[in-house]
């Protein structure tokens, strides 16, 4: 894709979230909203990636949706319909852009209502890719491994529960608004990691909605600067993203303790390394942050051949106080491998029941790694066999077969 | 709830393998199958032969393989078990022929009978 | 030798399924079919389906996963149920492939199931 074209389409997306926000603001009604701005919004992608993009996008999108709108509010008059509220909300918007010129951006209340306590904690991470940023159903229920069918009912019914049920389009009261936003920021990382059980923490393969999520977050601090958790998901995010290059390489994943620094994307770290220090400033520690600094420990060091094993190790044990999850406890055995104390990290593993790793690939891979490491090469070729099981994708399944082999050759 | 997976895949491609890379790919189906074993979610499965040992029969006319239905075709099946079609579709997608060709999954009709 | 028979059924043989005056006709043709192998011993296993509207095909291209509806192919006649049989040839499965219903309307393919040494080989 050309750069023009990405941003044509950036444009249109940011303007068309901008636009639902508004519109689902003033009638609770995202279906509708979705329905009126659908044409405008497949126009816009189809003109503007060519003849560039307007200069107010909004008026664009406005002006072709309102005239559906009106259409549409004429030939319903018998049945209770959106389209006339619908149609007001789009005058009132345009009435805002001749006043201001700047369209009031209301997507952080989206999502803050696409993860509202009301909602299924499964269907948020959905409702706010297509309502924020237009994904289509079939694209996000193959991210989430999810049929298309399922999926969309799913999307119509979480639409409906807002509409029905009265959610509030707001920013939530001070009191519960950490809550509240550690909600969207779970819902937002979901995205990243979209349903994948990724390796072992300590480098995210990412097959995820990763550009999704890091547009996502970045809204989200846009909007709110001085959220440290905030911050610290995008700093985790662009950790992973700028490492991308360098974890598929020729079809073959590498592991971070192997790839080549130099095609990392520097600028990404950077951007990472600043957010992640503003964060701290704030001094309110989270999980996102604590996994940030993980990821930025591996990044120093390579970047700079410092030894941060042992500070891997602390952060790791921290997280697994601060968000407890298979994916912290197995990354925290993978740093006490990393760490020489590989029999600590055996004992850990241990202590996960199997019926909760029956299918966490991740789990079995690092089994298999520690066990080679403290000798038990048996043992080690049967969970890489696991591993192997549970792979879904050729290149993580030849990494494990060659690590397998090269165990075997050894003994 | 039962599924059956039906595993499709340019059977012509296998052929043209070497021994060591038909191994591997022997290698990579017995790992997911002992996995689908080992987290006790494996009813039945079998690999198939060559669609040109098969033969398609209709009323009035029997016809030998292969058969022209397009590139891929059924080279074997697996039935698991799975609490719903999310769990059934994580397991499907981990199937190797999911990466060689495709895994259509369907859900075991119960008559009851 | 071990066989697989894939009943692909027609369009109208899934109708039956759904209209409540054929439906017994429909599973009577079944019964009559799978008690008759059952009688001669050959059955291992088998299985009905669900309507294929309700398949899901998934697939993984370089990491990056497609989930989409079903089935796969998207063909005239669907499979609407299997047997595994111990028959004596292709042939004889063959024959019991023509007596099952699917293959009236649809067709029966009857495909062979190595034993674990043919495959490996």
């Amino acid at each position: 894709m050309t750069d023009v074209r990405i941003v044509a389409e950036e444009t249109a997306r940011a303007s068309y979230g901008r636009l639902l926000a508004w519109l689902t603001a003033r009638t609770r009604d995202v279906a509708a909203a979705e329905d009126a701005l659908a044409d405008a919004f497949r126009a816009a992608l189809e003109h503007w990636p060519r003849d560039g993009a307007p200069a107010s996008p909004e008026a664009w999108l406005l002006t072709t949706a309102r005239r559906k709108l009106i259409d549409q509010a004429r030939r319903s008059k018998t049945r209770v319909d959106a389209s006339p509220a619908l149609a007001m909300a789009a005058e009132e918007a345009e009435a805002a852009l001749e006043d201001e010129k700047e369209f009031p951006d209301e997507r952080l209340k989206l999502l803050f209502v696409c993860a509202h306590p009301a909602i299924d904690p499964p269907i948020r991470t959905p409702l706010m890719l297509q309502t924020v940023l237009a994904l289509d159903a079939e694209r996000i229920a193959s991210a989430f491994l999810i049929a298309p069918t399922t999926m969309a009912q799913r999307l119509v019914r979480a639409k409906r529960k807002i509409r029905d049920a009265g959610i509030p389009f707001e920013t939530p009261a001070i009191e519960e608004y950490p809550t509240r936003l550690g909600d969207v920021l779970n819902a937002i990382y979901a995205a990243f990691t979209a349903g994948w059980d990724f390796a072992d923490g300590a480098d995210a393969r990412c097959p995820g909605l990763t550009r999704e999520a890091i547009y996502l977050a970045r809204l989200t601090t846009a909007m709110a600067p001085d959220e440290a958790e905030a911050l610290g998901l995008v700093a985790l995010l662009l950790h992973a993203e700028a490492r991308r290059n360098a974890r598929i390489v020729d079809g073959k994943y590498v592991a971070l303790t192997d790839q080549n620094p130099a095609l990392w994307d520097k600028d990404l770290i950077r951007e990472a390394e600043h957010a992640l220090a503003h964060a701290w400033s704030l001094k309110s520690v989270g999980r996102f942050q604590v996994e940030a600094a993980i990821q930025s420990a591996h990044a120093a060091s390579r970047l700079s051949d410092h030894d941060t094993r042992d500070d891997i190790v602390l952060l790791y044990a921290q997280l697994n106080e601060l968000a407890p999850s298979i994916g912290s406890m197995v990354g925290h055995a993978a740093a006490l491998a990393a760490a020489d104390r590989a029999e600590e990290g055996l004992h850990l593993l241990d202590s996960i029941e199997e019926a909760r790793v029956v299918r966490y690939q991740a789990y079995w891979a690092v089994r298999a790694h520690i066990l080679s490491l403290v000798g038990s090469e048996d043992a080690a070729c049967d969970a890489y066999q696991r591993a192997i099981g549970l792979c879904e994708d050729d290149a993580s399944r030849e990494f494990l077969y060659a690590k397998m082999r090269a165990l075997e050759a050894q003994h | 709830m039962k599924y059956l997976f039906l595993l499709y895949t340019d059977e012509d491609r296998f052929d043209d393998r070497t021994p060591e890379e038909k191994s591997k790919v022997v290698g990579a189906y017995m790992a997911y199958s002992e996995a689908l074993k080992k987290a006790g979610v494996r009813l039945a499965g079998e690999p198939l032969s060559h669609s040109k040992a098969g033969k398609r029969v209709r009323s009035g006319s029997v016809e030998d393989g292969p058969f022209a239905d397009g590139k891929e075709q059924l080279g074997g099946y697996f039935l698991i078990e799975a609490a719903n079609l999310d769990d059934a579709l994580d397991w499907a997608a981990r199937c190797p022929a999911a990466a060689e060709g495709h895994v259509e999954v369907r859900p075991l009709w119960d008559v009851g009978g | 030798m071990k066989l697989l028979l894939l009943a692909n059924e027609a369009p109208e043989d899934f109708a039956q399924r759904e209209n409540t005056e054929e439906f017994d006709q429909y599973m009577s043709a079944w019964y009559a079919f799978s008690g008759e192998m059952k009688d001669a011993g050959i059955t291992l296993d088998s299985a009905a389906l669900e309507m294929p509207a309700t398949a899901t095909v998934v697939s993984v291209r370089n990491g990056v996963r497609t989930v989409e509806d079903g089935p796969f192919p998207d063909a005239k006649e669907q499979l609407g149920g299997f047997f595994v049989i111990n028959a004596e040839s292709l042939e004889a499965g063959a024959d019991w492939a023509a007596k099952c219903p699917a293959a009236k309307r649809g067709f029966v393919d009857v495909r062979v199931i190595p034993t674990p040494e043919e495959h490996s080989a």
